[in-house]
């Protein structure tokens, strides 16, 4: 199945690391970094308005939280109120080096978000990932 | 013939004057014995019967045969019988206080030298049981024609009762007096007052509110307060309903100073049952108000100081975390590739220990954190043995280095009732601790055991390692960053973290150790009800 991935965080060596990563294991097919929510939910209008946008294609986004201009929880407020419903096979994996149990608890409250995890990520949790989620 | 007529008749008109004078004298004087006869008499027996209807003591001092008598009050309130009682002065004055009787005798041989005619005074008069009374005696002096006294008659009169009651309320009133409480007495009638007039107040009210006694008898207590106070409300309402009233309340002195005043206000009834008064007592609470305000205003700013630095704390351990993370995924990644240079392969190999190092460090500062954090935390019943075993899968490579012989002698299904995550955090630190200051001369052996009794169950740790000195750092062994060997990937965190665990479970931690010869930890945690 062709794996897209966006991997939203402002950190450029997470960036790094996550496309490494992602790479070395064989997850994606396609890998999207984006520097913040708000370039992310661009993204997201855009290829929404191309409707290049394949029900069969496994969408999966890696956000972070603690980002500049839109943070993690803006987009996934945002996200969720407008663009939902034309995706509704995304699954929202977080990725984070936050440690707050509050952070916890709020993502729970988010029903498109699969997973809080902490940084970074490695080959193991993704292959965990497809295991538990047939990604 | 006619004169011896004239004298026969002459005497005999004479005679019969001389007769009739003489009649109307006797006449006058036996009316006159009569009556003296009858006022004697009738002064007797006004005496007798006084005597008799009074219930004071009297008695009868014949001064000139020094005879004395007393009526039967002297056996009725004194308690003496008949035969005992006796007929002189000196067994009336034998029987005056010790305290008394100096000051008695001045005053009776004064009164009877003076020769007037009452004489008053108050002693004690002992009893036969040996008490004393309290007596008002009332006397005076009868005299002969001479003006010489020759009797004296006088009363006895009890007044212990009132004298105990006039000490009771002389005791009462130094306690208004002399309190340090302020008193205020206000008049029961309020009928064209919201308030009641002020008919007393003692020296503390002066002293706290600055009002003397004369500027504020018969004016109403509104004066110390401030109208729309609530509080005034709930005082009124009290007043209006004749019940008990406490309130906390701003009061004002003379000189407009705010004061805090306790009051508290009680209705006063008399005899009949009729409301007559009210007693406030007051006190200065401003000390109090403001150490409560301070009090306050402290714990909210401690509130507010800790929320930050726990904000804080998360925040620097999110900020730390992000580049460490990066680090740890890519040292991970450069795991799998060859490194041909040998300088190059040591360098980052020292750099990937210091980051792991790192990354543990602030991941059990996150815990602790986490733990200060979250004082309840979720319990269950978790399988220790099952546990013990995830903990050895963690750490399989460095205990696979060591190869210690490790003995757990717990039963498979035995469990304990605690926080999964927080056990296995506990036995993971314990079990490492000993691989890491284990002896450089004995085989490592770590001996796991658990006891389980009615209340509690007790889980043992004992490894026969470096040991720690105790005595030197009894106080410091479950401190934060308490390092006591000096290893290089020590952090000083550990038991800390461990003991912090345990006691957030309602746990507790005990320590044995011996340089060289092994420590022992034994962890208690109390059994569900």
């Amino acid at each position: 199945m062709y794996r897209k991935v966006l991997c939203i965080d402002d950190d450029p060596i997470a960036l790094l690391l996550s496309k490494l990563v992602l790479t070395k294991a064989n997850f994606a097919s396609e890998i999207v970094p984006l520097h913040n929510g708000e370039v992310a939910l661009n993204y997201l209008a855009l290829n929404e308005t191309k409707n290049n946008y394949d029900s069969n294609q496994n969408l999966i986004v890696f956000l972070d939280l603690n980002m500049p201009i839109m943070d993690g929880w803006e987009f996934l407020e945002k996200f969720q109120s407008q663009y939902y419903v034309n995706y509704p096979n995304i699954k929202i994996i977080l990725l984070t080096s936050s440690v707050d149990p509050s952070d916890k608890e709020r993502a729970n409250q988010f029903p498109t978000v699969l997973e809080f995890l902490s940084k970074p990520l490695s080959k193991e949790v993704l292959s965990r990932l497809v295991e538990n989620y047939n990604l | 013939m006619f004169l011896d007529v004239f004298f026969i008749l002459t005497i005999g008109l004479l005679i019969r004057y001389f007769i009739i004078r003489s009649e109307k004298v006797n006449k006058f004087n036996f009316e006159k014995l009569k009556n003296s006869n009858n006022e004697i008499r009738e002064a007797k027996e006004r005496y007798d019967i006084v005597a008799k209807a009074t219930s004071d003591t009297i008695w009868d001092w014949n001064i000139k045969n020094n005879e004395f008598v007393f009526n039967k009050g002297i056996q009725g309130i004194f308690g003496y019988d008949k035969e005992e009682v006796g007929n002189t002065p000196k067994w009336w004055f034998d029987r005056i206080h010790p305290q008394d009787i100096i000051r008695i005798s001045i005053s009776i041989y004064g009164f009877l030298e003076k020769k007037s005619q009452k004489w008053q005074d108050e002693y004690r008069f002992k009893c036969k049981d040996g008490s004393y009374k309290y007596i008002l005696e009332r006397g005076f002096l009868v005299f002969d024609d001479n003006l010489q006294a020759i009797r004296m008659i006088s009363a006895m009169q009890d007044i212990t009762q009132q004298k105990i009651e006039e000490q009771r309320l002389k005791l009462l009133e130094t306690v208004i007096v002399n309190t340090k409480d302020a008193v205020i007495i206000a008049d029961a009638d309020n009928s064209d007052l919201k308030i009641p007039k002020i008919v007393f107040v003692n020296e503390s009210f002066s002293i706290m509110s600055g009002y003397q006694y004369n500027d504020v008898v018969g004016q109403s207590p509104v004066i110390f307060y401030k109208e729309n106070d609530p509080e005034l409300e709930t005082l009124i309402s009290c007043l209006a309903n004749i019940q008990e009233c406490e309130i906390e309340t701003l009061s004002y002195k003379k000189n407009g100073e705010a004061y805090w005043v306790q009051f508290s206000m009680v209705p006063v009834f008399n005899a009949e049952k009729i409301h007559t008064h009210w007693i406030s007592i007051q006190r200065d609470i401003t000390e109090r108000k403001n150490q409560e305000k301070e009090k306050e205003q402290l714990i909210k700013e401690l509130t507010q100081n800790n929320k930050d630095l726990r904000q804080f704390s998360y925040i620097t351990s999110h900020n730390l975390r992000s580049p460490l993370s990066n680090l740890i995924g890519l040292l991970k990644l450069s795991e799998d590739i060859v490194i041909e240079n040998q300088e190059l392969k040591l360098i980052v190999d020292g750099f990937s220990k210091s980051t792991y190092l790192l990354n543990e460090t602030i991941s059990d500062l996150g815990k602790v954190v986490i733990i200060r954090d979250n004082p309840s935390i979720d319990k269950q019943n978790v399988v220790l043995f099952e546990s013990i075993e995830n903990v050895l899968d963690q750490i399989a490579i460095s205990v696979k280095k060591t190869n210690p012989l490790i003995e757990i002698n717990i039963k498979k299904d035995a469990y304990i009732y605690a926080n999964k995550a927080y056990l296995e955090s506990i036995i993971l630190n314990l079990i490492t601790n000993s691989i890491k200051y284990k002896s450089e001369i004995r085989p490592l052996k770590i001996k796991i055991d658990l006891v389980e009794e009615e209340t509690l169950t007790t889980i043992t740790f004992q490894d026969n390692g470096l040991g720690i000195d105790l005595v030197k750092y009894k106080d410091k062994i479950f401190g934060l960053y308490q390092k006591f060997h000096n290893y290089p990937d020590s952090k000083g965190l550990g038991l800390y973290l461990v003991k912090s665990q345990i006691e957030s479970m309602g746990g507790k931690i005990e320590i044995e150790s011996d340089v060289d010869v092994g420590t022992k930890f034994s962890i208690y945690f109390k059994n569900p009800q």
